[in-house]
């Protein structure tokens, strides 16, 4: 199915209506990618605002070091060390949540105490594993790359959109009144520890199936920033949600398109999140153009 | 009209964070249909007993809430702080519907004849899109009560619903709840206003970290006439 998706990209291509870059198949692949990416991620990251729960993707995205780093050592492909990836960053995220019922220590400090955690663990094991092999795999991890989508990752993706969405339409509303308002939530007698657990669990998921195009490093910005932006200039929720849907996808697929065409020698998770700091930047500046004009300034 | 308002029995409930003791042996009825007010001084334990029989709060002892139809077990609830943040893009219509509908709310929004019904009735029809953040104390209080009369509830418990609203919110707010008190329905409510208390409960439960008093209203003052003195009675009122 892959090869023909490509073919028709190539056909497009030979009709003048893309860029000779989509010739490549690494590159549809990383197109595809980022569609199935931004999506999830902007809509994933209205809650991590609602929330105020930015360190806690931060935390979970550096976990994604760890996991890596464990998987190549046990032996897994180096390019898709999915079995450790997952399960390293699905048990730390469990992990925290499981620590945060358990104790006085507030969730703020406590995430710090995880993040510290994860960046120390996989800068340690990452040194290990760079004795091993190539030093550009672990650039790669760090800040992801272009070339490493391949069709067995936009399965993996295909499978976490469908989920998502599909729990979105069940459950986002309920998922939203928690993270408001866990009192009046509980009173509507919604189970907001399941909730809770839910909620990191596909931030896990996320940001492994983000891993690859994004980086390990960046990841959780990708979370944070679309919705930050779309915070500033939504007048409610649907439009929050919308905006920064929008913010991520087009951040994520100039990230990704703008330096192939160029062809400058920017890895993709730095040059994504550029764009989304510009999209902030755009926004700050609409919010304060606004804010002046109520105040008649 | 029926009412489906549970019988609530507080039987031996105590409450304690750490070492500190918060509510010692609470024992108290409230029959289905009464409008009950709790009253107290601060940090006397009044929200504490509320968020324990909402289940948000462990304790020790038994809290029953016996529901004559399983099937109608609603219950609407306003919380002491409402919990919105002035910059986050919330409107009055964004809350309304995560707390009432199961259409997501980043869809679009299709007009709801309750929703647009209830906000009438309290008048925030003006307030749709406004930040939920944004509105005064009073105007946030109406619609948390509206969100919370959305259910169909048979009883209300309701933590200072009135505390910070002005006097036309005030009426606006009584109004309501003795409509729904009218249909048979119970309201459990945390109060400071004494004359509110004097007005419209049938109970009032005096809570000072004990269960002090649990009576009619007049008989409540009356026993606190004989054993306070006025600057005790005016901390608790």
């Amino acid at each position: 199915m892959i090869d023909s998706i490509h073919h028709f990209f190539a056909d497009l291509v030979a009709l003048g209506l893309l860029p000779d870059m989509f010739n490549y198949g690494f590159l549809v692949n990383a197109f595809l990618a980022t569609l199935l990416i931004g999506p999830l991620l902007g809509a994933l990251g209205t809650l991590v605002v609602v929330k105020r729960l930015a360190f806690l993707s931060e935390a979970v995205g550096h976990s994604a070091l760890t996991g890596v780093s464990i998987g190549i050592l046990l032996g897994e492909p180096i390019t898709a060390p999915w079995i450790s990836l997952f399960t390293f960053s699905i048990l730390f995220a469990l992990t925290l949540q499981w620590v945060r019922g358990r104790t006085t220590v507030p969730y703020d400090a406590l995430i710090g105490v995880f993040l510290a955690f994860a960046l120390a663990m996989g800068a340690a094991l990452l040194m290990l594993v760079a004795k091993q092999v190539n030093a550009h795999l672990v650039e790669q991890v760090l800040f992801g790359s272009v070339l490493t989508a391949d069709s067995q990752d936009l399965v993996i993706l295909s499978v976490m959109f469908v989920l998502i969405v599909g729990l979105a339409f069940r459950y986002s509303n309920q998922a939203i009144l928690t993270a408001l308002s866990p009192e009046i939530a509980k009173s509507k007698r919604i189970n907001t520890q399941l909730h809770d657990y839910g909620f990191v669990l596909l931030i896990a998921l996320m940001t492994v199936a983000a891993v690859k195009i994004i980086g390990a490093i960046l990841v959780g910005a990708l979370l944070l920033i679309p919705a930050a932006s779309a915070r500033l200039i939504a007048h409610n929720l649907r439009s929050m949600m919308m905006w920064s849907v929008l913010i991520a996808i087009s951040s994520a697929l100039i990230g990704v398109l703008l330096p192939m065409y160029m062809q400058w020698a920017i890895t993709t998770g730095p040059a994504i999140i550029l764009v989304a700091c510009v999209w902030f930047v755009l926004a700050i500046s609409l919010h304060s153009v606004k804010g002046a004009a109520r105040h008649g300034v | 009209m029926s009412s489906y308002s549970p019988t609530i029995s507080f039987n031996n409930v105590s409450v304690s964070v750490g070492q500190h003791c918060l509510l010692e042996k609470i024992n108290l009825a409230c029959p289905a249909g009464t409008w009950m007010g709790i009253v107290g001084p601060n940090g006397g334990g009044k929200s504490t007993l509320i968020k324990a029989l909402m289940g948000q709060m462990p304790h020790k002892g038994e809290i029953q809430l016996a529901w004559p139809n399983k099937s109608k077990n609603s219950i609407g609830y306003v919380p002491q702080i409402a919990p919105f943040e002035p910059t986050l893009p919330v409107s009055v219509n964004d809350y309304l519907r995560l707390v009432s509908l199961n259409r997501p709310v980043w869809l679009s929004y299709k007009r709801n004849r309750q929703i647009n019904e209830k906000m009438e009735l309290l008048q925030i029809s003006q307030f749709a899109n406004s930040r939920v953040g944004a509105l005064s104390t009073g105007e946030r209080q109406r619609v948390l009560l509206c969100g919370a009369l959305l259910s169909d509830p048979q009883i209300l418990i309701l933590d200072e619903p009135l505390a910070g609203v002005d006097k036309q919110g005030h009426a606006v707010i009584l109004d309501i709840l003795a409509q729904f008190h009218q249909q048979g329905k119970s309201i459990v409510m945390v109060e400071h206003h004494w004359h509110v208390i004097a007005k419209h409960c049938q109970q009032v439960a005096l809570i000072d970290k004990q269960l002090k008093l649990l009576d009619s209203p007049s008989v409540v003052l009356e026993k606190l006439n004989q054993t306070m003195s006025m600057f005790d009675l005016a901390k608790t009122a």
